[in-house]
């Protein structure tokens, strides 16, 4: 659950402006439709804050410049590969992991070092925070080439996502700003740096050369797209709504970990409501915010920015004009659900999360066995394997039973735990899936054993 | 299922023979394998009472056969004889789905090698007519490794198409003293009851192949295999037959045991018995008190194990 305060940190800044929504929604998505990956996702959050002063100090008219877009997608690429290589280093429990994020943060911003260092303190406290088990799980991600493939994938779509969300170039007028004099950018000219957006200076404009039609189409699908991405919020709305009307029987399977995440959301949903305009009329958070344009509206012609005699906003349309007949049911759908959410997590708090991990070793599958759980089980016997290694390292021609035959005779006070490690672990690493039960039961073990041994390491 | 049924055998077997749990799981793991066992020990710590036990309670059809230095290979297959104006097979004790071949060490090379057919593919051929045998087929030969006179040794060919070879050893004094109470009156193999038939072992065996070996774990008992033929003191390792009998065992065995998949600990346990009277040693460290059982030792201790790595 802690990994979640990552999440949760970037989650809200990003969900102050709207033109990161696809890249908050992308990477939400990603965090609940990816659960196996969720260590790489927090490992990953410095840098989604980072896409955010990116969104946020990319001038608006400049979103018609594709110089300015391929820059930034591919410093996001890199960033994503930095990201990776963390992870990877990670993954063998380097304490040199935050090093990547540390080096590119500093390379791509050099006046951002206050960020960088931040970065570099979030990193070095997450890694301290989670140790072996936090690690251990990024280990998958560097299992194979696969898991590279997708970062390079994911940054391709992030990084398209950014550069359509910041403006549709078929909404823009055809001027590109120019930076004004008060606010010089940080590093090679292209960014103002990660100031607020009310901070910002307003931009001169000039006259550009229309955009070529293939980009104003790239622009115009672009434009679907993070639309479409936008439309993650009702599924994830959909999602919490079953998690709350399950039955009875089921509900206690409910990990904490999902209503944390759920009351995460609806939080972070009506934020954005309040911070759009959908109840203030775009006079909530942000810089300038645009107002959403519902169908058979005119068209604002400036941005409702708070500031006054700010100059004229760009004229987002999306997802107003997309989502808009869906928000007034939706906020009260949102009221509701942070209701029955707030209610569920306190009834979670009150019984110690004992929702799936206390279940008796060998009791009959609560879900559909998977290679993610198994992997979930493979992992917690690695970090064990670690964790024992400065005590009683295993032999590598001994099985599991007669390491844990070992170990008994040394410490009989881990016999317990490690015996129900080792069985969790032999079915699934000789016999195929696991499923979510013994997946949590064998962080349970591990998080047992490395309390007994805590124990043993200040006992005189 | 499997696990039912050998709860069910061994419970039953254990009314005469007492203390050898051990020997008999892979005594029936070897019949779920398909494999034939050779039980080699001492004249009298039950290696023909646990075959007759195993038969009996197992259903099936059960010869034994006295091997002597005249036995001759048609004493084992049959003949065919003249009677009433044609040939008419008369069929051998081999033609039977348990045979025991009592102190097989001590017929003739030639009438050890007629049971090579019978072993390996489950046919018997007299006269140039091949006849198959009733499945399931299984041999379960004796011999006495201490008095060696007037005996013939295996040769390696034969050795190799016994799945295992275990040793029953003897029992512990408080087994013996069971043993005697319970064998006070008369020997009870005979009152032994069936608790399985053919059809059923034949199910079992079919079975065995949905019990699943990781990939990890078929390199590891390939490994060890060929850690047997790379030590220094073996002339001859253990053959690609050896490990699929290795394979075939600690499939057997994790079956035995109510799993449907292979644990590294099933192929160590199996690796003794199915690889130890596969090597021949080199003359001179065999001089020297080195034992077959050594060498395995020392390949499941140079092997590693597929587990995880720590990182």
């Amino acid at each position: 659950m802690k990994a979640l305060l990552p999440v949760a940190a970037g989650f809200f800044l990003v969900a102050l402006e709207p033109r990161l929504w696809p890249g908050a929604f992308l990477y939400l998505a990603a965090w609940v439709g990816l659960p196996r990956w969720r260590t790489e996702l927090a490992w990953g959050a410095p840098l989604f804050t980072l896409y955010l002063f990116w969104g946020l100090g990319l001038e608006p008219a400049a979103a018609g410049d594709l110089v300015e877009r391929t820059r930034l997608a591919l410093r996001l690429a890199l960033g994503l590969l930095a990201w990776a290589w963390a992870a990877s280093l990670a993954a063998r429990a380097g304490r040199s992991a935050p090093l990547p994020l540390f080096l590119w943060a500093l390379a791509l911003r050099p006046g951002g070092t206050v960020l960088a260092l931040g970065v570099l303190a979030w990193v070095y406290w997450n890694y301290r925070l989670e140790r072996w088990r936090y690690a251990e799980r990024a280990a998958v991600f560097r299992v194979d080439g696969r898991a590279l493939a997708v970062v390079a994938l994911t940054a391709l779509v992030l990084a398209g996502l950014v550069a359509v969300s910041v403006r549709p170039p078929s909404l823009l007028d055809r001027t590109v700003a120019a930076p004004a004099p008060a606010a010089p950018p940080a590093s090679g000219g292209e960014f103002s740096g990660g100031a607020s957006p009310a901070a910002r200076a307003a931009p001169a404009r000039r006259p550009v050369a229309p955009l070529p039609v293939w980009a104003e189409a790239l622009g115009y699908y672009g434009t679907v797209l993070a639309a479409v991405a936008s439309l993650v919020l009702l599924g994830i709305l959909l999602r919490v709504l079953w998690l709350v009307l399950r039955s009875p029987g089921e509900r206690s399977r409910l990990s904490r970990r999902a209503v944390v995440l759920a009351v995460l959301v609806v939080f972070a949903a009506l934020f954005w409501a309040v911070g759009y305009g959908l109840l203030f009329r775009g006079e909530g958070v942000g810089g300038t915010p645009p107002v959403p344009v519902l169908p058979g509206a005119p068209e604002p012609a400036a941005g409702g920015g708070s500031a006054p005699g700010a100059p004229p906003g760009p004229a987002l349309v999306w997802p107003g004009r997309v989502l808009g007949g869906a928000w007034a049911l939706g906020v009260l759908m949102l009221v509701l659900l942070t209701l029955g959410l707030g209610y569920l997590l306190l009834r979670m708090m009150r019984t110690g999360g004992a929702d799936d991990v206390s279940r008796p070793v060998g009791r009959a599958p609560a879900r559909a066995p998977s290679a993610r759980h198994a992997g979930r089980v493979r992992a917690a016997y690695r970090a064990f394997l670690r964790r024992m290694r400065p005590l009683l390292p295993k032999r590598g021609s001994e099985t599991p039973q007669e390491y844990a035959r070992r170990i008994t005779a040394h410490r009989p006070d881990l016999a317990r735990a490690v015996w129900a490690l080792t069985r969790l672990y032999e079915p699934v690493r000789y016999g195929g899936l696991a499923d979510e039960a013994e997946a949590a039961q064998a962080e349970v073990w591990l998080a047992r054993i490395e309390t007994e041994l805590e124990k043993g390491e200040v006992r005189p | 299922m499997t696990a039912a049924w050998y709860a069910r055998v061994a419970r039953n077997v254990e009314r005469v023979m007492v203390g050898q749990e051990e020997a008999l799981r892979l005594m029936l793991a070897g019949v779920l394998a398909g494999g034939h066992v050779l039980l080699e020990d001492v004249p009298g710590t039950g290696k023909t009472t646990l075959a007759r036990a195993l038969a009996a309670s197992l259903g099936l059809a059960f010869k034994r056969v006295q091997f002597t230095p005249d036995l001759l290979p048609s004493d084992l297959t049959g003949v065919n004889v003249w009677q009433d104006g044609r040939f008419r097979f008369v069929p051998g004790p081999v033609f039977t789905q348990v045979l025991l071949a009592d102190e097989i060490n001590r017929a003739t090379p030639k009438t050890q090698s007629a049971l090579l057919e019978a072993m390996a593919e489950g046919q018997v051929t007299v006269d140039g007519e091949t006849r198959a045998l009733e499945p399931p087929f299984f041999v379960v030969a004796t011999q006495n490794p201490i008095e060696m006179d007037g005996t013939f040794p295996l040769p390696e060919a034969q050795l190799d198409r016994f799945l295992r070879r275990l040793r029953l050893g003897y029992p512990g004094p408080e087994e013996e003293v069971r043993m005697l109470e319970r064998l006070r009156v008369r020997h009870p193999v005979a009152g032994l009851e069936t608790v399985s038939d053919a059809a059923e072992v034949r199910a079992l065996q079919d079975a065995l192949g949905r019990v699943r070996l990781e990939g990890e774990l078929a390199r590891y008992v390939v490994e060890l295999v060929r850690a047997t033929r790379a030590d220094p003191d073996v002339t001859l390792g253990a053959s690609p037959r050896a490990a699929l009998a290795l394979q075939r065992t600690a499939m057997a065995l994790a079956a035995l045991a109510g799993r449907d998949y292979v644990l590294p600990d099933d192929v160590k346990q199996a690796a003794g018995p199915v690889l130890e009277h596969r090597l021949i040693l080199r003359a001179e460290v065999r001089i020297e008190g080195a034992t077959a059982a050594e060498v395995v030792e020392r390949a499941l201790a140079a092997v590693p194990v597929p587990t995880e790595e720590p990182g």
